[in-house]
């Protein structure tokens, strides 16, 4: 009697186990949720990002990369954050010394790259933006990128029930689409774009199997002795402003940060980006100047311009022989992160 | 029996005693009552593309845009207290007739001396990314590459005989120094009021026009020296209508 009770319960139950199963298993397949957790990596500093406003979630993640890869964000649906910023070349314009976008438009900068800005005080070469969230209404109005504004992007978006339930998703039920909300879900894209797994990394980390050349040795000791101070380990960046002796451009006229803070002082400084990726994000220089690493490092060996304005961190001209150079190039190159240039979760995804 | 009557009696103070604990903080009746804001230029209504005004630099113009924030509202009440109004944002814009009205709620009714508020938002505001509700940037109130707050837009035309129409267009904003262009403004009754369903704040646009001359200046878009002075001059738009 028991063992027949015993079988019946089970006869019951498994179809219904099997259909649950089938049930949680398709639910998964249908929307692969990327597994994306912000990671403060073992020594590195506090982010600046405030995550208590805007925690990053896996729905407020895909919407953020959905807006992103969008071209709905320009006037004429033509142009999408991703033109400019691509994944494979360290999130920067491949090949274009100044950024092209609406209407094949020419801008006057070189496009930064996207990547460990939770770590960033502020945003553009200038550092005229001081929030990451609002960092997107730049491109959005910028009559040469998506010449377009934040409150049609909200109508349009209002009107695409896809969205719409992208967005519920994200911020709660009955939520509307709001200005605000579009800005937050790039954000959580956007501050997910981390990159800390490079061979220098493994190196700093003193993983098994990670082992530095000689040559990337002797790069990394010339590195610490004339680029650290501005490139300071281990974002490559101090998160400041300064004029490392490129002779200005006549046609461009851009002053940089003075622009923000009307200080004379200010002349000629700009942001002090990041190297990593450095192999994969030319051309280099806020006008992409340089098409090389070998051009970049001649204009700190050979090309510093004479002006009052200069970093004094760069008053003592830097000598290095030829192998030397060679080396320090070989060492930026181990800043290189494959696992992030090709991370599939960031990758364009049609929902 | 004499243990009930004390009880009651312990009972009856106690209730009293609340009541005059309570006297303390309630003090009088709350009313929800509404700021309107009315612009105006000079003595004339201010409408829209519709009107032309002279300027004290006798300029001849139309306005084609009014907007601008209040906030940290305050009520200052005869008795010395006052009321503050949490979290205050309002954007104006004068194209909306609803913008124009704010809502109070639970506004003591008291005798009151008059009304402190900010024209533009704090630099807390202009700093923390992406803010909802009036300051959410859908507003086309922040700037995308000097990061800020507009704190008051004015455009139109100007109309002067023998020059070509041409626009005006102010932006005024900035929360660092030395070029915050954040101002307050004190506003104070004359008569002795209980304070009113309904407090009426004049916005009078001739005030940005003081010193300015459109031929000399008429864009002013990014922070910065003569957005300061701008802003001082407008901070004299407003008053109490009596
Ligand atoms: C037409 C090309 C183009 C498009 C489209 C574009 N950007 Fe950019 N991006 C740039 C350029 C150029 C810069 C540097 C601008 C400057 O400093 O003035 C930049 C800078 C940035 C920065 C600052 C990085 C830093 O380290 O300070 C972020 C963040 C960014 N873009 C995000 C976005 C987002 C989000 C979108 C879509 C809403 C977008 N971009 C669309 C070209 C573009
Ligand atoms: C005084 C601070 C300072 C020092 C020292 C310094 N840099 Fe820079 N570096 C900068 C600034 C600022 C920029 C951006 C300049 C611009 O575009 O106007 C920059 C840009 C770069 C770029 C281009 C990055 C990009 O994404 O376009 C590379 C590569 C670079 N530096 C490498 C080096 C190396 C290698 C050294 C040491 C030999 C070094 N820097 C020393 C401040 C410095």
């Amino acid at each position: 009697m028991k063992t027949k009770l015993k079988a019946l319960c089970i006869a019951l139950c498994a179809p219904l186990l099997i259909f649950c199963t089938g049930f949680f298993l398709s639910s998964f397949s249908e929307e692969p949720k990327a597994e994306i957790k912000f990671v403060v990596p073992k020594g590195w500093p506090k982010p600046v990002y405030d995550f208590s406003k805007n925690p990053v979630t896996p729905e407020g993640f895909a919407l953020g990369k959905k807006l992103f890869f969008d071209p709905l964000l320009s006037k004429d649906s033509s142009t999408s954050c991703s033109t400019c910023h691509l994944q494979f070349t360290n999130y920067t314009h491949v090949d274009h010394a100044l950024s092209h976008g609406i209407n094949g438009l020419k801008g006057t900068r070189n496009t930064l790259s996207i990547m460990n800005l939770a770590w960033s005080k502020t945003f553009m070469w200038d550092g005229g933006v001081n929030n990451l969230e609002v960092q997107p209404l730049a491109p959005i109005t910028s009559p040469v990128e998506m010449d377009n504004t934040l409150e049609n992007i909200v109508l349009k978006l209002k009107r695409s029930t896809s969205y719409q339930k992208k967005f519920q998703k994200a911020f709660g039920d009955n939520t509307e689409i709001t200005g605000q909300r579009v800005l937050k879900a790039l954000a959580q894209f956007m501050v997910s774009i981390q990159t800390f797994n490079s061979k220098y990394d493994h190196m700093m980390r003193k993983e098994k199997g990670a082992e530095f050349t000689e040559q990337e040795k002797n790069g990394l000791k010339l590195f610490r002795q004339h680029c650290e101070s501005c490139h300071k380990e281990p974002l490559f960046t101090n998160n400041d402003y300064e004029y490392n002796g490129l002779e200005p451009d006549q046609k461009l006229k851009d002053g940089g940060r003075i622009k923000i803070t009307h200080n004379k002082s200010d002349s000629l400084k700009f942001k002090v980006p990041s190297l990593r990726n450095i192999e994969v994000s030319y051309p280099y220089m806020h006008d992409g100047r340089f098409r090389n690493l070998e051009m970049m490092l001649f204009h700190y060996t050979n090309g510093i311009a004479k002006s009052e304005f200069l970093s004094s961190k760069l008053s003592k001209p830097i000598t290095m022989d030829e192998q030397d150079k060679k080396d320090l190039i070989a060492f930026l190159k181990t800043l290189t992160d494959d696992r992030f240039l090709h991370d599939k979760r960031f990758y364009y995804s049609a929902d | 029996m004499n243990t009930y009557i004390r009880t009651l009696k312990i009972f009856t103070r106690l209730l009293s005693g609340l009541f005059v604990l309570s006297g303390f903080t309630f003090s009088g009746p709350e009313k929800d009552i509404s700021i309107h804001v009315k612009p105006v230029f000079g003595k004339q209504d201010l409408l829209l593309d519709k009107k032309t005004y002279i300027t004290a630099n006798h300029d001849t113009i139309s306005v084609s845009k009014l907007r601008f924030y209040i906030s940290g509202i305050k009520i200052l009440f005869r008795d010395n207290s006052v009321y503050t109004e949490n979290n205050s944002y309002h954007l104006i814009d004068a194209e909306e007739e609803q913008s124009l009205r704010i809502k109070l709620t639970q506004v003591p009714q008291k005798e009151i001396a008059g009304l402190h508020f900010n024209i533009g938002v704090d630099s807390l505001a202009s700093v923390s990314g992406a803010l909802d509700g009036d300051l959410d940037p859908v507003k086309g109130m922040y700037w995308a590459w000097n990061s800020g707050y507009i704190n008051a837009k004015l455009e139109g035309k100007d109309l002067t005989k023998g020059i070509e129409e041409n626009e005006f267009e102010f932006h005024i904003g900035g929360y660092l120094p030395p070029y915050q262009s954040i101002r307050q403004v004190h506003l104070t009754t004359t008569k002795e009021e209980i304070t009113p369903a309904e407090i009426i704040v004049i916005a009078d646009v001739e005030a940005w026009f003081s010193y300015i001359s459109l031929k000399k200046t008429n864009r002013i878009v990014i922070p910065g020296a003569e957005a300061v002075k701008m802003a001082d001059d407008y901070t004299k738009m407003f008053r109490l209508e009596n």
